[in-house]
């Protein structure tokens, strides 16, 4: 069985449960082994590289090493897995902070780790074709907005996946799922969150701009493969609907509880908002209505 | 033991300013064989070439070594300088002492001891040389012009009103070429199509000029002046000597609305049986057989069935049944034709950036997002809008149009790093045309700079902004979205410094000029190389423009590098002088700098027969002895056969293993 060493990351275990429940059951159900990296560490994500560049690629680099114990490390937030690519590139050429971090006993060889995001590593087994006769419970007629986020795709030079303008794995990974993919135009548009406490209306405008969207685009749901965007673009929709009165209010789900249930992974496990439950299984409804009309 | 002269020069201060050319002189005379040296300030005048040959002559001089510029500026004129003194022009060498020395040497000591090495080299070298004698060959006066374009049709005409005999192939079933899609023509706003189908008619009606179209070139042969070249007539199912050019089969197919023509951009539909557009050149139709039903459907006479069953038919045949002169020939097969030419003119023009890769705008998927060649056939009169500019998504007149260049061009990340060159001035016409035709729309047009760099181009660029008030913006587009029936646009005005969003109806896209996507086959199968990016390499891009490295072979037009029309006919012409040059010899000296290969040192292995890059190798048997023999018009003198000959039986004269050790012995003797 393939095993990927499995990077959590601060945010799934607090703000994003539902995320690493379903992430674990979707790799479960697919026969891919997640090994949790042992005593991993924070990513630095977020902070670090704009104190100490150097120190951003060590701490990243601590959870590479570890890492390379069990295999290629899959990350399920966007942030940590920018945080971790950029430290594996930074490595590669520096052999001083390698240096430094081996001082400290930790060794790190530099390709012995491949980093990957869940989508990604998602998207391979798809390629693999290992979703083939596992989508027992497909997800007909929902319409989806796969929401990549800045992270997940770019920069380019890093990322090193899909196309950072106009990606489509998730888009696959949705159509595989039984899902219908819309096409919209702010799927790579920057959700804000990072200057949420330092401008606020400006944050608010770019994630009315990307629900907005959404919704004109005909989506049922929102699929978001980063806590953080994920958490932005929940919070901030009761409040706006107040201030500038959405077009109408959407769910946002982690593309991996959307899979997961086509997947028929444990419910407990996926933790999907009942709501949204109920409006997939009404998409399916219809589905089958029109099947038997005609 | 020969007698050397050595002549160091001083290309002014060019030399002399690095290396002490008194010293190199004053040493050289102890070199072994050495029994004159001088210098003088240059070589290459007249005056300086007197010395030479006064000096030749007192100091009976058989061999001669230069110290000056490289051989490729002045090994040709020295040459003929001992030949005026009576030796064999072959007993030269020449010493580079400014390229290779006085250019690139900092350190006067190290120049002056480097120019004594190269010096001492030389006259090693020299020692050994043997006497040449150019070979000959006679010149088929034929051109064959590959590409029906505008480059192709200017240069087979100029060659054919010299007199010359020229066929031209075109792969497409009509000549003209991009220049035949385009609307209006800058700077001078005059209609393209009106100044090219004259000369579309006059390559079909030149009497020197054979036109093969709908045909490919397979293979080339041979060497200049003695190409052989088999050329692919592919099967057009029309019989041109009987077709008179109704066109009712072409009215009548019914896929006529089915494929996507090629000549409009794939934005209106031909049918399996069609003329790519009204001014086509022949005007006979073909058949696709891609798509063609009858083609398709399998032959009666393989089926076989059981007893009593009726055989299955072709399907339709309605274009033979409607052609009244009974021009249709569904038998018809490709045609190999073989014909000999004694030069070939590569005319095969350009593609143009495919803009998926630009998620960003779309990737293709938005279809108000079009591109500069959309354009053009969307406002010509007989593309498939009429002349009318609509957007794609509606039908509707636009009310603001967007145009963004340098699309693929100057993008080293997903495009080319080059300037495609005729972008903003397209750009600018296009601007023009649409205030032309649409008074009220306004027309916003995103640039990183202008380069219009051409007679009258920067004015007809003003004239866009201040007679017809096209908007520029200097700026990116960093993306396009479809909101609410029109698109957005996410830009930066560089120069106000401040992120931009507007809304547009249409936005037509500047896309970059790119190699064809069969340039890189061609040139194999020609054997002459290209660029980084597929374009024809020349040999040299100043003074031999249009020369490309096989002799007898030329390019022009956009087959060398994204140019314009101006340009491309300038190439055209320059090509047609340098076919009509060769022409004019009867005969044509053979470098004599070539290989051969001693049969009695040859062990008959082949290895030199597999390495030779022009085929100018072969086996040949004596009286039961096998051994390699070399084609010595075919050679072209790489020295390839001789590297990897093992016993050293191949040779190549004039740079013999013999003189190549000698001159390395000389730097490390004496």
């Amino acid at each position: 069985m393939q095993t990927y060493a499995y990077f959590p990351g601060c945010s799934l275990e607090t703000s994003a449960k539902e995320y690493d429940s379903s992430t674990r059951a979707v790799f479960d159900k697919l026969g891919i082994g997640l090994e949790e990296v042992p005593d991993w560490s924070c990513c630095g994500s977020s902070q670090a590289h704009k104190v100490d560049r150097d120190m951003a690629a060590a701490i990243a680099g601590r959870n590479l090493v570890l890492a390379s114990e069990i295999g290629d490390i899959v990350a399920p937030c966007a942030s940590c897995f920018m945080s971790l690519k950029e430290a594996a590139v930074e490595l590669e050429h520096d052999s001083e902070i390698r240096d430094m971090l081996k001082e400290n006993g930790l060794e790190y060889f530099p390709g012995s780790v491949r980093v990957i995001s869940t989508v990604e590593a998602a998207h391979n087994a798809l390629e693999k074709g290992e979703f083939e006769g596992k989508v027992t419970k497909p997800l007909k007629n929902l319409k989806v907005a796969s929401y990549y986020g800045c992270l997940l795709v770019r920069p380019p030079k890093i990322a090193q996946f899909d196309d950072a303008e106009n990606p489509m794995s998730m888009d696959r990974l949705m159509e595989a799922a039984g899902a219908t993919p819309v096409k919209w135009s702010h799927k790579t548009e920057c959700c804000g969150n990072a200057y949420i406490m330092v401008d606020k209306d400006m944050t608010l405008n770019l994630v009315r701009n990307i629900l907005n969207a959404a919704v004109s685009a005909g989506a049922d749901v929102v699929a978001a493969a980063c806590p953080l965007c994920h958490m932005n673009l929940v919070m901030r929709q009761p409040y706006m609907m107040q201030k500038y009165g959405l077009k109408s209010e959407i769910p946002i789900v982690y593309f991996s509880q959307l899979l997961g249930t086509a997947l028929n992974a444990d419910e407990q496990d996926l933790d999907i908002d009942g709501e949204v439950m109920r409006l997939i299984n009404k998409r399916r409804q219809e589905a089958n209505e029109v099947k038997e009309v005609g | 033991m020969s007698s050397v002269g050595v002549f160091i020069c001083h290309c002014g201060t060019n030399i002399a300013g690095k290396v002490d050319v008194a010293k190199v002189s004053d040493d050289a005379i102890n070199i072994p064989g050495v029994v004159y040296s001088s210098h003088q300030k240059y070589s290459c005048s007249e005056a300086g070439q007197k010395v030479i040959i006064d000096a030749i002559k007192e100091n009976r001089i058989d061999k001669v070594v230069i110290g000056s510029c490289s051989p490729k500026m002045h090994e040709n004129t020295f040459r003929k300088t001992i030949e005026q003194a009576g030796l064999n022009p072959y007993m030269l060498e020449i010493a580079n002492l400014r390229e290779h020395v006085s250019w690139v040497t900092a350190d006067k000591d190290s120049a002056t001891r480097k120019a004594f090495d190269l010096v001492k080299a030389a006259v090693g070298k020299v020692s050994f040389a043997k006497p040449l004698t150019p070979g000959q060959v006679t010149v088929e006066k034929r051109a064959l012009v590959i590409g029906g374009g505008i480059a192709g049709i200017q240069a087979a005409l100029d060659i054919a009103n010299m007199g010359y005999e020229v066929v031209m192939v075109e792969k497409e079933p009509s000549i003209g070429g991009r220049m035949a899609q385009l609307d209006k023509t800058f700077p001078t706003l005059d209609c393209s199509a009106c100044i090219l189908s004259p000369r579309m008619v006059d390559v079909a009606q030149h009497p020197n000029i054979r036109l093969l179209t709908y045909s490919e070139v397979e293979n080339v042969n041979g060497y200049v002046g003695n190409f052989n070249v088999t050329i692919r007539k592919k099967a057009k199912f029309v019989d041109e000597s009987i077709c008179t050019g109704c066109l009712e089969c072409v009215t009548k197919c019914p896929l006529k609305k089915k494929i996507p023509n090629e000549f409009e951009n794939g934005k209106a539909p031909r049918g399996a049986i069609y003329v790519p557009f009204a001014q086509a050149v022949p005007k006979v139709p073909v058949i696709d057989k891609e798509h063609c039903q009858w083609l398709l459907s399998p032959d009666p006479d393989t089926i076989e069935v059981a007893e009593g069953e009726k055989k299955p038919k072709r399907k339709c045949g309605v274009c033979a049944k409607k052609c009244e002169l009974g021009a249709i020939d569904f038998d018809m097969q490709d045609e190999l034709i073989n014909e000999k030419f004694g030069a070939i003119v590569i005319a095969t023009g350009f593609n143009l950036f495919d803009h998926k890769k630009y998620g960003e705008y779309g990737a293709g998927e938005i279809p108000d997002v079009i591109t500069g060649l959309d354009f053009e056939r969307m406002v010509n009169s007989s593309g498939p809008t009429e002349g009318k500019i609509v957007r794609p998504s509606n039908g509707e007149k636009p009310k603001k149009v967007a145009f963004i260049q340098c699309v693929g061009s100057r993008d080293e990340a997903k495009g080319i790093p080059y300037c495609s060159r005729i972008c903003c001035m397209y750009t600018a016409k296009q601007a023009i045309l649409v205030r032309e035709k649409l008074p009220d729309a306004e027309v916003y047009v995103f640039y990183m700079d202008i380069r219009a760099g051409g007679k009258g181009y920067e004015e007809f660029v003003l004239r866009a902004q201040r007679e017809y008030g096209a908007n520029y913006v200097r700026g990116r587009v960093s993306r396009i979205y479809e909101q609410d029936g029109h698109l957005v646009l996410k830009a930066a005005d560089t120069i106000l410094g401040m992120p931009l969003e507007m809304e547009a109806d249409m936005v037509i896209l500047a896309t970059g000029s790119i190699a064809r996507e069969d340039s890189v086959a061609l040139a194999n199968t020609i054997g002459i190389t290209t660029d980084a990016y597929g374009f024809i390499s020349e040999v040299h891009p100043k003074l031999k423009p249009v020369e490309v490295p096989r002799e007898g072979v030329f390019a022009c037009g956009a087959a060398l590098s994204p140019r314009d029309i101006p340009d491309t006919v300038a190439t055209a012409g320059a090509v047609a002088a340098k076919v009509g040059v060769l022409f004019s010899n009867d005969i044509l000296m053979s470098d004599p700098m070539v290989a051969n290969v001693d049969p009695m040192v040859c062990v008959a292995c082949g290895a030199c027969v597999e390495v030779c890059p022009y085929s100018a190798i072969t086996m040949e048997e004596f009286r039961g002895k096998k051994f390699a023999k070399v084609n010595e018009a075919m050679c072209q003198g790489c020295g390839t056969c001789s590297a990897a000959c093992r016993p050293g039986a191949a040779q190549l004269r004039g740079q013999t293993d013999e003189q190549i050790l000698k001159s390395i012995e000389a730097v490390l003797q004496w």
